[in-house]
C-alpha cells in the first residue's frame, strides 16, 4: 500500500538513533540558546503598573533615558495576572523577574524575600539619597526587619474623606467646618440621613484590603502606630484606638448611616452619597460625575479625646504607597539603580505628579509643583499636604493574614453586629499573635 | 549468576525479553512514539507531576519563594482538623450542593422533557440553554454579580416593582451561598439537559403506548415510565453535579470573595487563599488532599447506590 510505503520511508528516515540524536541536540541546544539570549541581554528590564497614566509616564521617562544612556531600558507593563503580587511571586519562583518593578506593595516585600536586592548594602548612596528625597520618617517606615531598605519609597495615595459641600449645606451643616471627631462625624451623618441623603457607603466586601478605606485609616489617626509592636512579634491594635475605630463603624451601621449593600457604580462619583473615604484616585470619578465644584476634602476623623480633636494638625492616615524594588536576578544592578534614581529624580517626580495625579513621596512636593497646578487640581493640594503624615503597613510576611483576621472582626462586629467589638477584636488579636509569634 | 531452571534465572530471562521487546518496538515504531509523546509530556507535566508534587507538599511547608521545603510530617493535617475556617468552608460547600444538586436535577429534567417534545423553536431553546455552559465562568459570574447588586441590580429593581426589593443576595450571610448555588445551577443546566435528552430518546416508545392503552394520563406516564427509565441518567447528573459542586471556586471568588462573614467561602476558595494569599502551599496541599478524599468517598458511595439500583 502506498500509505505503508510512505510510513516505512518515514520510519527509515527517523530511526531510533536519529530520534535520540535529535532529542540530545534539543536538550543541549535549548539551554545553550537561552544562555546566549541571557548574555545578549545587557539592557535593563523594567515593569510598571498597567494604568494608562502610569504607562504614559513610564514611556516618557524610559524614552528620555534611552536617548541619553548607553544601557537601554526595556520597559513593559506588569504581565497580566490577578494581581502584581501574584505575577511577581510566580516570576520569582521561575527566576524571570525584571531588573526593577515600579508597583511594589510594601506589605509584599517580606513575601518577595530573597528575591529582592538589599539596596542599603548594595548601593553606597541608597540610604542617603532616599532620606534626602523622602525624609527619614517616611524612609524608616519601609525598612525591613534587618534595618535595610529593599524598596524605594516612591508614591503615595493618602486616604482622606471627600465630602459634598452642597449636601452638607442642605442638611444644615457648615461645609467650611467639616466634622473632626467621631461624635461630630456621627452627628453630621445623622443630619445628612434626616435630610434624605445617604451619608456614606463603604465597600462591605470581605476583601482584606477593604479595611484600608474603613477601619484602618481611623485606627492610624487615633493611634499613630501600626498593627504590630516594634519587634513585629506582638499585635497592638486591640487597644482603645482600635476598639474606638471599630465602635465608630459599628455605630454607623447600627444607625443605618451606611447601607449594607453593594452598588454597581462608585456611589460617590455617581452622586449617591455625601461622603467617601478614598484616595486621589477618586478624583477622575468625581470629575466624571461633574461633582468637582461641589466636593471638598477633610482629614479622617479622630476620637473625641484625641489631642488632635481641637486643632488643625493633620492626623496620620493610611499611605497606600507603591514602591520600586530591584530583583536579585538582574545582571546589571548598578545601572538599574542609576535608572531608579533617575526615575524618582526631582524633575521626574514633578512630571509624575502632573501626569498621574498621584503623589510622589518627596519632601515638600506641594512647593515644587509649577504655579497653577493646584488651581487646575484644587482637590490634590490637601492630599499633597497629607503625604507627609502617612503610615503604611507592617512589613510582615503575614500582612495579608493579619488584615484578613481584622476584616473578620470588622465584618462580625461593625457591619453585621454578630459579636461585640471586644470579643471580635480579641479573637483577631489572638489570631494575629499566633501568626506573628511564629514568624 | 542464577542457575538455569531456577525461578531467578527464569525472571532474568523474562526481564531480558521484556527489555528486548521494548527496544525492538522502539526501533520498529519510532514515529508512533513521537506521536504519543505530546500527550505523555502533557500528562506528565500537567497531571502526574502536579499531583505528585501536591502529595509531597502536603507533608512539607513551602512559601513558593524560598527553596527550602521543611518536612512537617502530619502537622498540616493536624492543623486542618482544628481549623474552624476549613470546617466552615466544608459546611458552606455542602450547603451549596444541597441547594444546587436538587435544583439542577429537577429543572434540567423538566427542561429536557419540554425540549424533547415537538415545540416551536426547539433548536433555539436547546442552544440557548447550552450557551451559558460554554461561556467563560468569570464572565458569567461578573454579569450575575452586577445583576444581584443590592442597589441598581436588575433583580432587585424588578422585585422592587412588587415590593420585594432590597434583598442582599450577595451581602446577606443567609442568601449568599444560596444565590451562588442557584446561579451555578443555571450555568450548568445546559449540559445536564443534553444528558437527559439523550436518556429520553432512549426510552422505548412502546412503553408509553402500552401505558396509554392501559388508561394512564400524562402525569402517570411521566411518573411511572420517564422517571424510572431515566434513573441512570439522574444518578449520573447527581454524581457529576456533586463532584463539580465540591470544586466550587470561580463564582464565590468573583462574586463575594467568600463573604459576608465567610458564608460563601468554599473549600477550593479557601485552598486558593491559603496558597496564593497566605503563601502556605503545604497547608493548602493538605486541604486539597482531604478534599480529594472526600470527593472520592462521595463518588464511591454514589457509585455503590448506582450499581445497587441496577442489580
Amino acid at each position: 500500500m502506498r500509505h505503508d510505503a510512505r510510513f516505512s520511508l518515514v520510519e527509515r528516515r527517523l530511526n531510533r538513533r536519529q530520534v535520540l540524536r535529535g532529542g540530545a541536540a534539543l536538550g543541549l541546544g535549548l539551554p545553550l540558546l537561552s544562555g546566549l539570549s541571557a548574555q545578549a541581554a545587557s539592557s535593563i528590564t523594567f515593569w510598571y503598573a498597567t494604568n494608562a497614566q502610569e504607562t504614559d509616564y513610564a514611556k516618557a521617562v524610559v524614552s528620555a533615558w534611552n536617548k541619553s544612556q548607553t544601557t537601554q531600558v526595556k520597559a513593559q507593563p506588569v504581565p497580566a495576572g490577578n494581581s502584581t503580587e501574584e505575577v511577581v511571586l510566580a516570576a520569582i519562583a521561575a527566576r524571570t523577574t525584571p531588573c526593577a518593578l515600579a508597583n511594589v506593595a510594601p506589605n509584599a516585600v517580606p513575601e518577595y524575600g530573597q528575591g529582592l536586592v538589599d539596596l542599603s548594602k548594595t548601593f553606597k548612596d541608597a540610604d542617603s539619597f532616599l532620606v534626602e528625597r523622602s525624609g527619614k520618617t517616611i524612609v524608616d517606615q519601609y525598612r525591613s526587619s534587618d534595618g535595610d531598605l529593599y524598596q524605594v519609597p516612591w508614591k503615595t495615595n493618602p486616604v482622606m474623606v471627600f465630602f459634598r459641600k452642597d449636601l452638607f449645606q442642605k442638611a444644615g451643616l457648615d461645609p467650611t467646618k467639616p466634622p473632626r471627631t467621631y461624635t461630630q462625624a456621627l452627628d453630621a451623618m445623622g443630619k445628612l440621613k434626616a435630610a434624605g441623603f445617604t451619608p456614606i457607603q463603604p465597600d462591605i466586601s470581605q476583601n482584606w484590603y477593604s479595611l484600608w478605606w474603613t477601619w484602618y485609616p481611623l485606627y492610624l489617626a487615633a493611634s499613630s502606630q501600626l498593627l504590630l509592636d516594634k519587634s513585629g512579634k506582638k499585635a497592638i491594635f486591640n487597644d482603645a484606638a482600635g476598639q474606638g475605630a471599630m465602635n465608630f463603624w459599628r455605630e454607623v451601621y447600627q444607625k443605618g448611616y451606611a447601607p449594607k449593600a453593594t452598588s454597581q457604580q462608585d456611589p460617590y462619583g455617581a452622586g449617591k452619597v455625601a461622603m467617601v473615604i478614598s484616595g486621589p484616585w477618586e478624583i477622575p470619578s468625581i470629575q466624571q460625575g461633574k461633582l468637582l465644584d461641589a466636593t471638598d476634602v477633610m482629614p479622617v476623623w479622630v476620637p473625641d479625646d484625641s489631642p488632635l480633636a481641637n486643632n488643625t494638625e493633620l492626623p496620620y492616615t493610611y499611605a497606600d504607597a507603591k514602591n520600586i524594588s530591584i530583583f536579585t536576578t538582574c545582571d546589571n544592578k548598578d545601572d538599574t539603580w542609576k535608572f531608579v534614581e533617575y526615575y524618582v529624580s526631582k524633575d521626574n517626580d514633578v512630571k509624575f505628579f502632573q501626569m498621574t495625579q498621584q503623589i510622589p513621596l518627596r519632601q515638600g512636593i506641594d512647593q515644587l509643583m509649577p504655579e497653577g497646578f493646584f488651581t487646575e487640581y484644587p482637590l490634590l493640594k490637601p492630599f499633597a499636604q497629607q503625604a507627609a503624615r502617612t503610615l503604611d503597613v507592617d512589613l510582615n510576611s503575614h500582612s495579608i493574614d493579619i488584615f484578613t483576621a481584622i476584616m473578620q472582626a470588622y465584618q462580625s462586629a461593625a457591619i453585621y453586629s454578630k459579636s461585640t467589638t471586644e470579643s471580635a477584636m480579641k479573637k483577631a488579636e489572638d489570631q494575629v499573635n499566633s501568626l506573628v509569634g511564629s514568624s | 549468576m542464577a542457575a538455569e531452571g531456577t525461578p531467578a534465572a527464569y525472571e532474568a530471562v523474562s526481564a531480558r525479553r521484556r527489555r528486548g521487546f521494548r527496544l525492538r518496538s522502539l526501533e520498529r515504531h519510532p514515529v508512533g512514539y513521537l506521536f504519543v509523546l505530546p500527550y505523555v509530556v502533557f500528562f506528565g507535566a500537567m497531571i502526574a507531576y502536579p499531583l505528585g508534587f501536591a502529595v509531597y507538599l502536603s507533608f512539607h511547608n513551602w512559601n513558593i519563594v524560598q527553596t527550602e521545603k521543611p518536612w512537617v510530617g502530619l502537622d498540616n493535617f493536624d492543623r486542618l482538623i482544628h481549623d474552624s475556617l476549613f470546617w466552615q468552608s466544608l459546611r458552606n460547600t455542602v450547603k451549596f450542593i444541597i441547594v444546587n444538586v436538587p435544583v439542577t436535577v429537577v429543572v434540567s429534567l423538566i427542561l429536557a422533557v419540554a425540549l424533547n417534545r415537538g415545540i416551536k423553536g426547539r433548536a433555539f431553546f436547546r442552544t440557548a440553554y447550552f450557551l451559558p455552559y460554554v461561556t467563560a465562568g468569570v464572565v458569567i459570574a461578573l454579569i450575575w454579580k452586577w445583576m444581584f447588586s443590592t442597589e441598581g441590580g436588575v433583580i432587585n429593581n424588578a422585585l422592587g416593582h412588587i415590593g420585594l426589593g432590597g434583598i442582599g443576595w450577595l451581602t446577606d450571610p443567609f442568601w449568599s451561598m444560596i444565590t451562588i448555588a442557584l446561579m451555578v445551577a443555571w450555568k450548568q443546566m445546559g449540559f445536564y439537559v443534553i444528558l437527559y435528552l439523550g436518556g429520553l430518546q432512549g426510552i422505548p416508545q412502546t412503553l408509553y403506548e402500552a401505558a396509554e392503552v392501559d388508561g394512564a394520563n400524562a402525569f402517570q406516564r411521566f411518573w411511572s415510565i420517564t422517571i424510572p427509565q431515566l434513573r441512570p441518567i439522574t444518578l449520573l447528573v447527581v454524581i457529576l453535579s456533586t463532584i463539580i459542586g465540591f470544586q466550587l471556586f470561580t463564582e464565590p471568588y468573583i462574586m463575594t470573595g467568600g463573604g459576608p462573614l465567610n458564608s460563601s467561602l468554599s473549600v477550593v476558595l479557601y485552598i486558593y487563599q491559603k496558597a496564593f494569599q497566605s503563601l502556605e502551599f503545604g497547608y493548602a496541599a493538605a486541604i486539597g488532599m482531604v478534599l480529594a478524599a472526600i470527593i472520592m468517598l462521595t463518588a464511591a458511595i454514589q457509585r455503590f447506590v448506582l450499581e445497587r439500583e441496577h442489580a
